[in-house]
């Protein structure tokens, strides 16, 4: 996790993604929105939210919450272990941190390896993924974090 | 710089309005009065002119001018009114300029009709064409223009060397030097200074080594003398010179040529900030006020003025900015020492020196923190002060007399909410002139009361909260036509007889609700109560009303003293924690089972003390698992605000915190609102996050 760390605060970031698995399938998010990965914390729950938030988390002294993404997606919830992570964002300066399954790898995409999901032919595109990559490792699929980040 | 001058001139701006208006309210001017005017004039004239303000600079002169005629020629008839709205209107034009600078745009004021009204009552009290006082008065003394002194021999010319020593911590040392040598640039042929560019950031220097003058001229050394006693905060200087030599050990002085600035256009000393204090040192002060000759017509025997000079003496000024983050890190320090404190790993040890250690810690921290609370604290006088120019303006605007009685001004609030609160006591004040006080005074008296109204601001501790009120002596409200509109707009939720006359008068705080028909310029547009409300609720307060038909009406607001650090009570609901404030719980017991009463509905109910209080179980409220879900393994706590109490069901309490509100993140409060039964959130000692229950919420 201290790599992925290091790699995040080293300069260039173009074309670089952070890939992470939630259930079956690999995601990957532009690296530039990615703020730091940090082990699972305790969470404090909040009444009354919407069940893909988990609650508020203390990221050094700044009140942060945190989603669950594999909630967010609509799959069954699983229970945290020890390879479950927080990938910390930033929207308009508020830090949220995102809970996945198991953080993967950075790659560097090239534009040329991400092409349409395939929803956009069939005409039912999951609305939290923006586009999916070819690389060797495998297909991600690219999220779209305003849309996973955003109220609807 | 431009900071300083702002902030000077809106407390000496502040001040002369509080001087003018106790002048109007006693119907004169006392010597006292005059020479505190005519002194905050003088500051204002000056700081302006060195900032190169002219329109303040101008109309302050002017209004320097009158009091200086006033001060020396103590006219026999002098009309306080005249002289009072002449000098609040240049108040407003000094604020208005000064919010200009402050918005960045040039100071570009027309004082053109301030002048014309002063020079037409000028002539007034100088009973016309006598030119003698405005001429001799327009240049003040400063500059005694190169008109020798009868005394001294005209001979004196030369090289004179000076050594100019300032008072300890009169700040801004290098720019009173550089009036200094300004002011003498008149005199002389040539001036250097050491240091050489006074506009240079060199106070630390001239405060360790004074400032060094060389000057050439042909004014006789008595003139230069003058004008350097003449200067503020001068602790003393050695003059010396003729043809001779330096009188301090001055390293020859690099012929460098004095800085060619504009030179102000008005002539003055020094400006300090601290005008209004009386200098304490040796120096002589020319704006202290003249040895007071006991004959004064038309103005009134010496009144008991605030000794303004002795109070502010001991005052800095600190940017808020920095208090606001001492406050921040004061909150994180009351946590980490909570944190070590109460460290888990130290659980089960003995450890008495730690203890010993620890609690001293706690101590230190505790009186630390009550003092950075302290130092935030202003009295409330300033902000009920500007409520008697409210009171003034309103009634002249609506010919309505009222007198403002204001009660514990020295009662102290934390500066935020003491900024946060001139707005809504504007309204309410403006209010109680408008609409609560009779029209005219016949109906006053035939209602057997004082002819002029009264108003009374009042602040008092409570607890740890403040209560402010504001009451007038007028017709009071009105309870049927209240009631009237509340029902034609459908604001009713209960049935009628169950409001009480208290319920129905806190209607009009409902935005948009106003009985007055009439809209004036002052209010009656039905925004006003309901902002204040907000405003006041923005800083954790509360707003009552209560009125008397006939005897008038009260405002009642309390607010909390500080609202950075919360005392609170820890309580445990399955495997989370929540907060309550300690000022809001009663009491805590285990509950009898017998006084349990469930209503068809299946609302629980609690007999205590021959009362009944509806129970909130927090698991249910919170939507929380837990295994304690009957009554007897919990516990029960009583919560009250204002006057309303529930009791909420919790497991256990854990104990006291110190907590630090922090709102919940935006990304939630977005999504779904204000959570019902939650005011915030802190973080705790031991790093973990708790939430703050929402009292209010839950008992009203």
């Amino acid at each position: 996790m201290d790599d992925f760390n290091e790699m995040l605060s080293s300069g260039e970031t173009q074309g670089m993604y952070l890939t992470f698995s939630v259930g079956e399938e690999e995601y990957g998010m532009e690296i530039d929105y990615v703020m730091e990965i940090i082990p699972m914390q305790p969470i404090t729950e909040v009444p009354d939210v919407p069940h893909y938030i988990k609650g508020l988390i203390n990221l050094r002294g700044k009140i942060t919450p945190v989603m669950d993404v594999r909630l967010r997606f609509n799959k069954p919830p699983r229970e945290y272990d020890e390879r479950t992570s927080i990938i910390v964002v930033m929207q308009d300066d508020n830090s949220i941190g995102l809970i996945i399954d198991t953080i993967r790898d950075v790659l560097t995409i090239d534009d040329d390896q991400i092409g349409d999901p395939a929803g956009v032919k069939t005409g039912t595109p999951n609305r939290y993924i923006k586009s999916i990559a070819s690389t060797d490792h495998g297909n991600k699929l690219i999220i779209n974090l305003e849309r996973v980040l955003s109220d609807q | 710089m431009l900071e300083m001058f702002i902030f000077e001139n809106v407390q000496l701006t502040e001040r002369l309005e509080e001087i003018l208006i106790e002048c109007e309210n006693l119907g004169g001017f006392t010597e006292e009065h005059v020479n505190e005017i005519f002194r905050i004039m003088h500051t204002i004239k000056g700081s302006s002119a060195m900032m190169e303000y002219e329109p303040i600079a101008t109309l302050g002169h002017h209004i320097e001018d009158m009091f200086f005629y006033i001060r020396e020629h103590h006219p026999s008839t002098l009309d306080t009114d005249e002289i009072a709205d002449i000098c609040l209107n240049a108040v407003d034009f000094f604020k208005q300029e000064v919010a200009k600078i402050q918005a960045g745009a040039a100071s570009d004021g027309d004082t053109s009709a301030f002048i014309d009204r002063i020079a037409r009552y000028m002539d007034t009290l100088t009973g016309k064409n006598v030119p003698e006082p405005a001429a001799a008065v327009s240049e003040p003394q400063a500059a005694e223009p190169s008109a020798p002194e009868p005394a001294s021999a005209p001979s004196g010319g030369g090289t004179y060397y000076c050594k100019i020593v300032f008072d300890d911590g009169c700040k801004m040392e290098n720019i009173r030097a550089y009036q200094i040598v300004n002011t003498l640039g008149d005199y002389c042929d040539h001036i250097e200074s050491i240091p050489a560019d006074l506009l240079e950031d060199c106070a630390d220097e001239i405060i360790a080594n004074g400032v060094q003058l060389t000057m050439h001229t042909d004014t006789p050394i008595d003139t230069i003398r003058m004008v350097i006693s003449e200067a503020l905060f001068v602790k003393n200087f050695e003059l010396s010179g003729g043809a001779g030599k330096p009188a301090a050990p001055a390293p020859a002085p690099v012929p460098t040529p004095a800085p060619a600035a504009p030179a102000p256009a008005i002539k003055t000393e020094v400006t300090p900030m601290e005008a209004i204090q009386t200098p304490q040192s040796s120096a002589p002060a020319p704006v202290q006020p003249a040895p007071a000759e006991p004959k004064k017509p038309a103005v009134i025997d010496e009144l008991p003025l605030q000794a303004v000079s002795e109070i502010k003496q001991n005052f800095i000024s600190v940017n808020v900015e920095k208090l606001d983050k001492l406050m921040d890190l004061m909150g994180e320090i009351v946590i980490s020492v909570s944190m070590v404190v109460n460290n888990p790993d130290l659980v089960g040890l003995q450890l008495d020196n730690f203890e010993k250690a620890s609690g001293q810690l706690l101590k230190n921290t505790g009186e630390l923190q009550s003092i950075i609370t302290s130092v935030r604290m202003l009295p409330i006088s300033s902000t009920f002060h500007k409520m008697s120019r409210i009171v003034r303006d309103t009634g002249k605007k609506l010919g309505k007399e009222a007198e403002l009685v204001i009660l514990g001004e020295e009662t102290e609030v934390d500066k935020n909410i003491i900024d946060n609160l001139s707005d809504p006591l504007m309204h309410i004040v403006r209010n109680a002139m408008d609409h609560g006080l009779e029209d005219d005074r016949d109906a006053r008296i035939s209602a057997g009361k004082n002819a002029v109204g009264r108003i009374v601001l009042e602040a008092r501790n409570s607890g740890s909260d403040v209560i402010i009120s504001c009451s007038d002596d007028g017709k009071g409200l009105n309870r049927d036509k209240i009631l009237e509109k509340a029902r034609s707009s459908g604001l009713m939720t209960r049935p009628e007889h169950e409001y009480t006359d208290k319920d129905i008068y806190q209607f009009i705080m409902l935005p948009g609700f106003s009985t007055n028909e009439a809209v004036t310029e002052l209010s009656g547009r039905g925004v006003g109560m309901d902002v204040v409300k907000k405003n006041i609720e923005k800083v954790g307060g509360t707003v009552d009303l209560d009125s008397t038909p006939g005897q008038g009406m009260t405002v009642n607001i309390r607010i909390p003293l500080t609202l950075a650090i919360l005392a609170s009570i820890e309580i445990s609901v399955g495997k989370n924690n929540y907060l309550i404030p300690t000022l809001n719980i009663r009491e805590a017991f285990k509950p009898d089972m017998d006084d349990i009463i469930i209503d068809p509905d299946g609302k629980e109910m609690i007999m205590y003390r021959g009362e009944c209080f509806s129970i909130v179980r927090l698991h249910q409220l919170f939507n929380v698992e837990t295994e304690v879900t009957n009554f007897q393994d919990g516990i029960m706590i009583m919560i009250e605000d204002d006057d309303y109490m529930t009791c909420v069901f919790a497991d256990v309490m854990v104990g006291e915190q110190q907590a630090v509100v922090k709102p919940i993140p935006s990304f939630i409060t977005e999504r779904i609102g204000d959570i019902y039964g939650i005011a915030g959130c802190t973080l705790l000692g031991d790093g973990s996050i708790s939430l703050i229950i929402d009292v209010k919420s839950l008992t009203h």
